[in-house]
């Protein structure tokens, strides 16, 4: 993967910012799913306790995720948005 | 709900008639507005971003997400939404790799971004063949879906049902083209999120409108078994190739790849999957809501009893909150939503048939005329053929054939748009390698797997141990992409500029 400010990849439509900014948030995301399957793996008596009656850690965990996903795509949005705004995104085609 | 189907009654019928007219009103439209092969395939590139946003949710909410994930929460509790994760990564995925890109490059297909990155033409022919086996393995598990509801809730014959089936689906995509789809996503994809929302209100209001109230009652009638995992998943490396198969096969779809063809431009493509990503966010925490209202007001037993695969568990759960018209009003979604997917994927079928195999294999410059002629022929084609399989199909799981389709699409499409987008040194060869790695070792480990060796052949035991390929297939396309591209980089193809 290019770093930032380098030339645009061959093929890879957009400035390099751009593709580091896709690059990291995928990493992000599979990183959310494989900690995940780790917890599910090595943890499931802590994910078994219940913060109060009838809410455990694990359905907390799930909602969490869940709404960690949408804020991942935000804060990508919002990264993107400020690239545009210097010059440095995609733009319009 | 079980046996030959429950009495008919108008608050059952209405629904339906109201579903049919408005979508027949909607294909007529759509009909009116397209004239060239452009709104045939990707209507025109007109639909606004909030129009996309709600279409790509509709591709991607079938009823395998409410219906499907209800239940198994329903039976199993929160151990069924696990795979409503695996589903949501799909689209930010999309999001953050292929959005944009992919609407710079395509033009009508999947074909059309591979060839257009690699100024070669060869690999589109393995491109359309994989887009088509994909389309047929999603076609026909749709069409088993539709086929189970019809006899669920009309008694019709398996045969009858295929039949309106077809001539619905070949109706509406002959005429009206990817603007009626495109329009008929758009319309259920709203229905089935305000009717969700709408039942799941139903439910809460019986708990104080408390999401906590109600788990501390499934508590009550379950056993802390309803929120601790452990009841679906227990090896991890199921688990992690259940959500990789899931995520990155949602994330590589042809039918929802191409909707991003449908915009204005690339930043309406990256808009509309950020809108559609709020959506499903939403719509899968009422489904959460939804299937531990099911498993504490109709109960797993009652669930499993209607079906063993806990899939009827929303309709029981909104005849019990509203009775017939309640039920009609979601299962005319159910449906609406089975024909607007499958409208859909005969679209990017008829798209790959057309643009990929046709105009670029057979009849290079064919006239817009020639080419509209053959997508429609290739429309009636596909159909009979998922229609053949959906036959031969009959009484097996819906869960296990969409997985055998999204496990091929994170093997086959994935990788080959990885390497295609983002790697300098990725040769044609190489993707064809990675490609065609990703179909046959996905497809070879599915037949060797447990779903098919003691699952349909009633075998003792299977040769590969895992229920899902992904964990082993997608990096084995991966690998055999990179290997091969590296050995023949001395004669790599030149990307266009």
């Amino acid at each position: 993967m290019a770093r930032p400010g380098s030339k645009p990849l061959a093929g890879a439509p957009g400035p390099a910012a751009d593709i580091s900014a896709s690059f990291w948030s995928a990493s992000i995301l599979l990183a959310f799913v494989f900690g995940f399957v780790g917890l599910l793996s090595f943890a499931r008596q802590l994910l078994a306790v219940q913060i109060v009656s009838g809410l455990s850690i694990y359905v907390s965990v799930m909602v969490g995720l869940t709404l960690a996903i949408w804020t991942l795509s935000w804060i990508y949005m919002r990264r993107l948005r400020r690239l545009e705004q210097d010059g440095r995104g995609r733009g319009d085609a | 709900m079980s046996g030959g189907g429950p009495a008919l009654s108008f608050g059952l019928l209405a629904p339906f008639g109201g579903i049919l007219l408005s979508s027949i009103l909607i294909v007529v439209v759509g009909a009116r507005r397209t004239k060239s092969v452009a709104d045939y395939f990707v209507a025109g590139n007109r639909v606004t971003a909030v129009q996309n946003a709600l279409a790509l949710t509709g591709d991607f909410v079938g009823v395998g997400g409410l219906f499907a994930i209800t239940g198994l929460i329903g039976v199993f509790g929160a151990d069924g939404y696990v795979l409503a994760i695996g589903a949501i990564c799909g689209f930010p995925l999309m999001l953050f790799l292929f959005a944009e890109p992919l609407r710079r490059l395509g033009q009508y297909t999947f074909g059309d971004v591979i060839t257009s990155t690699l100024g070669n033409e060869q690999v589109r022919v393995l491109a359309a063949t994989t887009q088509l086996i994909l389309v047929l393995v999603q076609l026909t598990a749709q069409l088993v879906g539709a086929m189970s509801l019809l006899r669920l809730l009309f008694g019709l014959s398996d045969a009858t049902s295929l039949i309106l089936i077809g001539l619905t689906v070949i109706a509406y995509v002959l005429i009206g083209g990817m603007v009626a789809t495109t329009w008929l996503q758009i319309v259920k994809a709203s229905l089935m999120i305000i009717v969700a929302i709408f039942v799941a209100a139903l439910a809460l209001a019986r708990f104080g409108f408390s999401p906590l109230s109600l788990l501390q009652h499934a508590v009550s009638s379950r056993g802390t078994a309803a929120i601790v995992p452990g009841r679906l998943f227990v090896s991890p490396f199921d688990t992690l190739s259940i959500l990789l198969g899931l995520a990155l096969g949602n994330a590589s779809m042809p039918h929802v790849l191409m909707r991003l063809n449908t915009v204005t431009n690339p930043v309406a493509a990256r808009r509309s999957v950020f809108m559609g990503i709020g959506l499903i966010v939403v719509f899968h925490l009422v489904v959460l809501i939804l299937g531990f209202a099911a498993m504490v007001i109709v109960g797993g037993p009652a669930i499993r009893h209607a079906d063993p695969g806990g899939n009827m568990a929303l309709p029981l759960l909104t005849r019990a909150l509203g009775g017939d018209v309640l039920l009609g009003s979601i299962s005319a979604i159910a449906l609406a939503t089975i024909l607007a997917v499958v409208t859909g994927l005969v679209m990017a079928g008829s798209a790959a048939l057309t643009q990929d195999l046709w105009v670029s294999a057979f009849r290079r410059g064919a006239a817009p005329r020639e080419q509209l002629l053959v997508g429609r022929i290739a429309t009636v084609v596909l159909v009979a053929i998922a229609l053949g399989l959906t036959l031969l199909c009959r009484g097996q799981n819906i869960g296990f054939l969409s997985a055998l389709g999204y496990s091929i699409a994170a093997s086959a499409n994935f990788p080959a748009l990885l390497l295609v987008l983002y790697w300098r040194r990725r040769t044609t060869l190489g993707v064809i390698a990675g490609m065609a790695t990703g179909l046959v070792s996905s497809l070879a480990l599915i037949v060797l797997s447990p779903l098919v060796q003691v699952g349909i052949l009633h075998r003792a035991a299977a040769i590969f141990p895992l229920q899902n390929p992904a964990v082993i297939s997608i990096p084995l396309a991966l690998a055999a992409g990179v290997v091969v591209s590296l050995a023949t980089a001395r004669h790599p193809v030149h990307s266009r500029p």
